[in-house]
């Protein structure tokens, strides 16, 4: 059973995350790596009030949430969720040291310009750039909306779609 | 003049509106908003806030009623409340919407006297059935 989740989703905490994500993983952490949300103060106070209020909400600047994941990765009453608005923060964590062999595809929202491959998901040219670099460190990248979902191998799809 | 913006996941809004005017006729104060599963979410705060701003702009006040504490409709509005000006509402059902199509028809109301009263209107709308009609 899985206790960890690494994910991409740019709604950060909402209704996929506390309605079905926490209660999954039985989370009592959600973390947030991001480097300019920690600043902003109304919107971390909206995102530490949308969790359950007995999950323990850290945004933290992605160094840091980096070294509180990898000092405490795992252990009773630490089931985690960490949350990325974007690829490119996760390319950062990785830069940072974060340790990943597995990371959850959410939301990625769409924009002109920007490529639909799943309901959930569109890319544009930095968004591929950035999953090449996450795939070269071997890392499985899976789009999943929530836990009942079947889990669908991201880069075999975009492959599929001759996108790499 | 109390105008009422209903922000959900999915579709949920103009069904609901749709629904409540089915019961109650239509009304001119509802307007619903859906954040699509690949909405942009920029482009759905923008609508809002100018949405907001002519409402104030023609003396209006606003209710904006979510669907769900914590879900990403909720997290955009929360960020729009001003107090007395734009208040909001999460949990929406359909009682609360066939409540606020009546009441809304009253022109003299005060914005946070309705934000309460809805937000009770909705609570006390659920039930078991066990509490009626096990003897």
């Amino acid at each position: 059973m899985k206790r960890l989740l690494f994910r991409v989703d740019d709604r950060l905490i909402h209704g996929q995350i506390i309605a079905a994500w926490v209660p999954y993983i039985r989370a009592t952490r959600i973390i947030v790596a991001d480097d300019q949300l920690p600043q902003n103060e109304m919107l971390s106070k909206i995102l530490r009030l949308a969790a359950p209020t007995n999950i323990r909400v850290e945004i933290l600047p992605i160094r840091q949430a980096v070294a509180l994941i990898e000092q405490q990765r795992s252990g009773p009453g630490l089931f985690t969720i960490m949350l990325f608005a974007g690829l490119d923060k996760v390319v950062q964590a990785l830069a940072a040291g974060l340790t990943l062999t597995e990371l959850n595809i959410g939301n990625i929202r769409n924009a002109p310009g920007k490529l639909q491959v799943s309901d959930s998901i569109s890319l544009d040219r930095k968004e591929i750039e950035d999953l090449k670099v996450l795939q070269a460190q071997e890392i499985q990248i899976s789009i999943q909306p929530v836990p009942t979902a079947p889990v669908i191998d991201l880069m075999a799809l975009l492959q599929r779609k001759g996108l790499l | 003049m109390i105008k009422t913006i209903i922000v959900t996941h999915h579709t949920l809004a103009d069904n609901l509106i749709e629904t409540a005017e089915i019961i109650v006729g239509k009304s001119e104060h509802l307007t619903g908003i859906g954040i699509a599963e690949n909405g942009d979410i920029e482009t759905v705060r923008k609508r809002l806030v100018e949405m907001i701003k002519k409402f104030k702009k023609d003396g209006h006040k606003i209710l904006i009623l979510t669907d769900m504490f914590g879900g990403t409709p909720s997290n955009i509005c929360l960020a729009l409340y001003e107090p007395g000006k734009v208040e909001i509402v999460s949990g929406v059902n359909l009682p609360i919407v066939l409540k606020l199509a009546s009441w809304l028809k009253d022109e003299n109301q005060d914005l946070k006297e309705i934000a309460a009263k809805i937000t009770e209107c909705g609570r006390k709308n659920i039930f078991t059935a066990a509490e009626f009609l096990d003897l």
